[in-house]
């Protein structure tokens, strides 16, 4: 195959009622077709991202992370992260953006851009002036050599011109030109509901949406052979050149934990440990039986394989507030069947007296963290719901 | 604004230092309108396209004058009451195929001020460009007339005079043997180069040849 | 009562002056007839023709499923007026009280007397009966006339003419009972009697008329229980008693009614007329098909429509001129026109243009102008117009199209607007080049080349590999392609690469290749 192809702006249906296609049918089809590589941007969002990740580790496809972004002025950009700073920098623009509008759309300007984005690459995408305006000059002076011409060709009749108009502000303006494909679903038949959720989103019947469909159904993942024809065989190597300059998986990703709970000196599993044997000393004051230490040793083993420490650790301190304040409290659910949440306090399921089993909690197979439900006295959840807000900070609960 | 610069407009009337002092409607083509009299098309009068084929520009040659007539209102004929009135209509009589309404939009054309007439016979289209013309209310009138003589050519004449419109009439090359009384005949032929203008007739002029103009 | 007559005014020299009589206006007085089977100066032979509802609060209701009764309140209590059949059957009378009715038929329908809906359903009945005749009455509640003696040659004959109006009543589900008579009055004793009467000569009048029982003259029922406590039951009882007296126990009135009656007076009537509708007459004594003079007629009947209208502040916008012939139905010819109007002037002149394609199958004996329904004069339904002067132009323009319309015909003349629409074939449509339409915000996509000649259907090419041929030339591709495929909502889905091409002869045309089906190519476009 001589060509190469990197599909760089594709929206799935988590763009609400623009794509049309879910996203694993995305990924599937570009997979099918042969392509490097193709980036789920939808619109303002990261909702697509985990569902593709998941898909494309399944059918070996390079999976790029990014999203679509219309500022204020009326620029649209694609935004696609290179690496995992690149990766939390878009996603904490995209946090900015929504919190500044209503719930349901997005603000950008100018000034939110400022940071660089550091970790990025940009492409804008031109509307039909086809050309960057002086007003939007600080875009290529922000992103300097991060920043490309994206060159959609969609049959719309003006082709030829606009690549050699946007050939021209390309050498104008210094920027290389890439080919993207402004992907809405996955294949052309999927035009219909295309069309049908345009409709929805303008708030018309479809006989009555005019222009505001799509003239035709190019907007898909097409084939090598097709975009050989269509585009010029430099934009297309740029897409390989800008997808192979991408490394960033979403596997990178770990959650992390508050690190306020472990006091200086410990760790989380020495102090979650610790935790644990004062636990046991309170619950049996006699001695702890036999068959509960082992079940522990086997519980803290398998949370220190699979690093839920903290979890525990955050768990037990919310519910050691509510009883410093006498907030009545219990723990719930399968969390019933750890050991280490009895001894904790977080449930009052004895171990000793009843059957438990941890795998019912967590399981290596399972591969999620554990879900540990706990009810607070209905008139003081507020005390609580404080606390955490105070300590934790009110941007990292929910 | 000078007195040089109000007289350089084409629509300023000249009383008498002219031969011919009817001014015209400029064309949106300068190579024409310099050896047009009057500077462009000759208004309230007959003016006659011959072609051998459509679609070589006959249109395309009109459409800048037909946007104008169509939108301006200062060039409005006015109706018998002696007021001027809004901006004239255009009326198609028996256009040979339809005229396509994005595409005049385009142009320029307000679609809200024309007419489509679709006669059945010579008659009724002779009749039918006639009440249009003498009516006042179009500003221009295009028609399509298998047959045109001398007498219906001067009828057409006086009625465009009477109502103070521009008649256009699309006739086939052989029309150029016929005598005609309309003030302005050209014929538009398809070359390598573009098209070519031939004026074959014009009120104080002289035949030219215009080579691609379109 | 008598009237002196009016000529007709004709204004030509050489056309031969018809000596027939032109109807007055019917402004407030009813307007005399004249029967042209015989011409008698003093006195006048009319026919009646009374149609007799008895049943109208029933039937002027909506017709339902279900049995139905009227009711009326009398002294405090709902009574049953009149039944419909369903109801009958099931045992339902007049004169029960509704609570009783109720009882017999728990789904018995009760609906309660109106006046109102009476006189509309007369209204509307009256309105209707106007084609048979100019002069309608509505003599009561329940009791319509009809002049027809004008009427009989033109619909040929009393027993079709009798027979049409019957029929026509019965479609339009009322059940009357008809009489014929010399006098108004007679008529319509003669139909409350049930009598299916005709009688067309005065001089056998009395005889009918001393058959028929004293009921059938609505008089009150007190007057009519003296009489019969008198031994007087039929109205040749009453004709027999001394008048004097009659008059003096019964009131004057009374005893004019029976003159009027027998026809030894005058009985001047009311025509009814729909306010807003105009109707006249011309009628003559000779057959005529000199088209010139028909048009006179109509010019005249045209300007009474004008003073007509003018006295009344209206207008209209429809006009029928009905020319009535011996043996064949009657012509009909329908003016419209955009702007509501009544200039005898522009009428005249819109009929002109139309009269000369009517074709008249007989020569003309009578010529009826009706007019549509008419509005105040300001109401224009052209587009909104802001200036005197924009007002005098859109007047013009709709003359024009009137004109064109009236000679060519409504679907010649016609305004193109805009549509949003990706397939090129529906982003147009044709319009009302009068009637208040924009699409004057809609712009067309830039920078996409469309044709100013639109072929009605694309049309196949031939083609040469994979190159289109048009008169055999091979076509040059210049740009696209541009690429629709959408419409797929209505079953009229396109799927097409379009491209502007030239051919040898330097000709740009729009042609697309198909993506459905065959991949062939189709002209659909001419640059002009």
């Amino acid at each position: 195959m001589s060509v190469g192809y990197a599909e760089l702006h594709a929206l799935s249906n988590f763009t609400f009622l623009r794509g049309a296609s879910a996203p694993e049918e995305l990924v599937e089809t570009a997979a099918a077709l042969g392509y490097n590589a193709l980036a789920i941007t939808d619109e303002c969002s990261m909702s697509g991202i985990v569902r593709a990740h998941a898909v494309a580790k399944e059918v070996g496809l390079k999976l790029i992370i990014g999203s679509e972004l219309l500022l204020q002025s009326g620029r649209k950009l694609i935004v696609l992260a290179q690496n995992a700073e690149g990766y939390a920098a878009l996603c904490q623009l995209i946090s900015n953006a929504r919190r500044a509008a209503s719930k349901g759309s997005y603000e950008l300007t100018q000034l939110d851009l400022e940071t660089g984005l550091p970790g990025c690459l940009v492409l804008w995408v031109p509307d039909k002036d086809l050309t960057l305006g002086v007003e939007d000059h600080w875009i290529r002076e922000t992103f300097r050599d991060r920043l490309w011409i994206a060159v959609e060709l969609l049959a719309d009749g003006r082709q030829r011109e606009q690549l050699m108009r946007l050939r021209e502000e390309g050498k104008r303006l210094k920027l290389p030109l890439v080919a993207t494909g402004d992907v809405h679903m996955h294949v052309r038949a999927r035009r219909i509901l295309q069309d049908a959720v345009t409709a929805i989103r303008v708030g018309v019947t479809i006989d009555n949406a005019g222009f505001a469909l799509y003239s035709n159904g190019e907007r898909h993942l097409r084939s090598l052979a097709v975009l050989e024809h269509i585009y010029p065989a430099d934009l297309l190597a740029e897409s390989v050149r800008i997808a192979n300059s991408i490394h960033f998986s979403l596997d990178e990703l770990r959650y992390e934990y508050p690190d306020e709970l472990v006091p200086g000196g410990e760790t989380a599993a020495s102090y979650l440990r610790k935790l644990t044997e004062e636990g046991m000393q309170r619950r049996w004051p006699g001695g702890t039986p036999a068959k509960v230490i082992k079940l522990v040793e086997h519980e803290l083993q398998l949370i220190a394989e699979l690093e839920y420490e903290s979890y525990f650790l955050t768990v037990h301190d919310i519910v050691a507030f509510a009883r410093s304040r006498k907030i009545l409290c219990q723990g719930r659910g399968s969390a019933a069947n750890s050991a280490v949440c009895f001894c904790l306090g977080i449930t009052e399921v004895d171990p000793g007296r009843m059957q438990v089993l941890v795998e019912r909690f967590i399981s290596k197979e399972r591969n999620e963290p554990p879900d540990i439900d706990v009810d607070f006295e209905h008139e003081r959840r507020e005390e609580v719901i404080q606390y955490i807000y105070a300590k934790y900070g009110r941007e990292r609960a929910a | 604004m000078s007195l040089e610069k109000l007289l350089e407009n084409p629509r300023v009337w000249r009383g008498s230092s002219q031969v011919d002092s009817r001014v015209g409607l400029a064309s949106g083509y300068p190579k024409l309108d310099r050896c047009l009299p009057g500077g462009g098309w000759p208004l309230e009068a007959l003016t006659e396209v011959l072609i051998g084929q459509y679609g070589i520009g006959e249109l395309r040659l009109l459409m800048p004058a037909l946007a104008q007539l169509s939108t301006e209102e200062s060039h409005a004929p006015y109706n018998d009451a002696g007021e001027y009135a809004e901006p004239g209509w255009i009326a198609w009589v028996a256009p040979p195929f339809q005229p396509y309404a994005p595409a005049l939009q385009q142009c320029g054309i307000d679609l809200s001020r024309m007419l489509i007439v679709r006669p059945k016979d010579d008659s009724e289209l002779l009749w039918s460009a006639e009440q249009a013309l003498s009516s006042g209310t179009c500003a221009a009138v295009l028609l399509w007339p298998d047959k045109l003589d001398d007498q219906a050519s001067r009828r057409l004449q006086l009625a465009a005079e009477k109502g103070h419109s521009w008649a256009i009439a699309f006739r086939p090359l052989a029309a150029r043997q016929q005598p005609s009384a309309a003030a302005l005949r050209l014929e538009l032929q398809s070359t390598e180069q573009g098209t070519r203008v031939h004026i074959l007739k014009s009120r104080g002029g002289r035949p030219t040849v215009l080579d691609s103009l379109l | 009562m008598s009237r002196a007559w009016k000529s007709p005014v004709i204004a030509r020299d050489t056309a031969p002056t018809p000596t027939g009589k032109q109807q007055s206006l019917p402004f407030a007085e009813p307007a005399p007839l004249v029967t042209p089977l015989s011409v008698t100066p003093t006195a006048v032979r009319r026919l009646w023709f009374c149609i007799w509802l008895p049943n109208l609060p029933l039937e002027a209701c909506r017709s339902s499923d279900e049995a139905l009764a009227i009711v009326e309140e009398q002294h405090g209590i709902h009574r049953v007026l009149q039944t419909d059949r369903k109801a009958a059957a099931a045992g339902v009378m007049p004169g029960q009280s509704a609570n009783a009715a109720l009882a017999l038929l728990p789904v018995l329908q009760l609906e309660e007397r109106s006046p109102v809906r009476e006189q509309q359903a007369l209204e509307k009945l009256a309105t209707w009966l106007e084609r048979f005749s100019s002069f309608v009455s509505i003599a009561g509640k329940d009791v319509l006339l009809l002049e027809i003696a004008g009427s009989l040659r033109l619909f040929g004959g009393l027993p079709k003419l009798r027979q049409e109006i019957s029929k026509g009543l019965g479609k339009q589900g009322f059940s009357a009972a008809l009489a014929i008579a010399p006098t108004p009055l007679a008529a319509t004793w003669l139909a409350r009697a049930g009598r299916r009467a005709c009688i067309r000569d005065e001089d056998n009048l009395g005889p009918a008329l001393r058959k028929l029982p004293l009921a059938c003259m609505g008089w009150p029922a007190g007057q009519g229980e003296s009489l019969a406590g008198m031994g007087i039951t039929t109205i040749g009882d009453c004709l027999r008693l001394p008048r004097e007296g009659f008059a003096k126990r019964f009131g004057v009135e009374r005893l004019l009614e029976l003159d009027r009656a027998l026809g030894h007076l005058p009985d001047p009537r009311d025509s009814w007329r729909a306010p807003e509708r105009f109707c006249a007459d011309f009628e003559m004594t000779e057959e005529q098909s000199d088209r010139d003079l028909l048009l006179n007629i109509c010019r005249e009947l045209l300007t009474s429509h004008e003073q007509f209208l003018l006295a009344r502040q209206l207008a209209t916008q429809r006009l029928c001129f009905s020319f009535f012939h011996l043996k064949s139905a009657a012509t009909e010819l329908y003016l419209g026109s955009a702007l509501a109007d009544r200039s005898a002037a522009r009428w005249f002149d819109l009929l002109s243009i139309r009269f000369e394609a009517v074709r008249l199958p007989e020569p003309v004996i009578a010529v009826r102008l009706r007019s549509g329904l008419s509005q105040a004069l300001q109401a224009e339904t052209a587009r909104l117009c802001f200036s005197g002067a924009k007002q005098k132009r859109r007047y013009s323009i709709a003359q024009l199209a009137e004109r064109l319309v009236a000679r060519i015909g409504g679907q010649s003349v016609n305004a193109v607007g805009m549509v949003a629409e990706h397939r090129p074939e529906y982003a147009w449509n044709i319009q009302n080049p009068l009637s208040d339409w924009s699409s004057s915000t809609l712009t067309m996509k830039e920078g996409v080349r469309r044709p100013l000649w639109m072929l009605p259907e694309p049309t196949l090419l031939t083609a040469d590999g994979a190159y289109p041929l048009h008169r055999g030339c091979r076509l040059t591709l210049l740009e696209g392609p541009e690429r629709l495929e959408t419409g797929w909502w209505d079953d009229q889905a396109i799927s097409r690469d379009y491209y502007t091409a030239v051919n040898g002869a330097g000709i740009r045309l729009w042609v697309f290749r198909s993506r459905q089906r065959s991949p062939d190519w189709y002209l659909h476009g001419i640059f002009g």
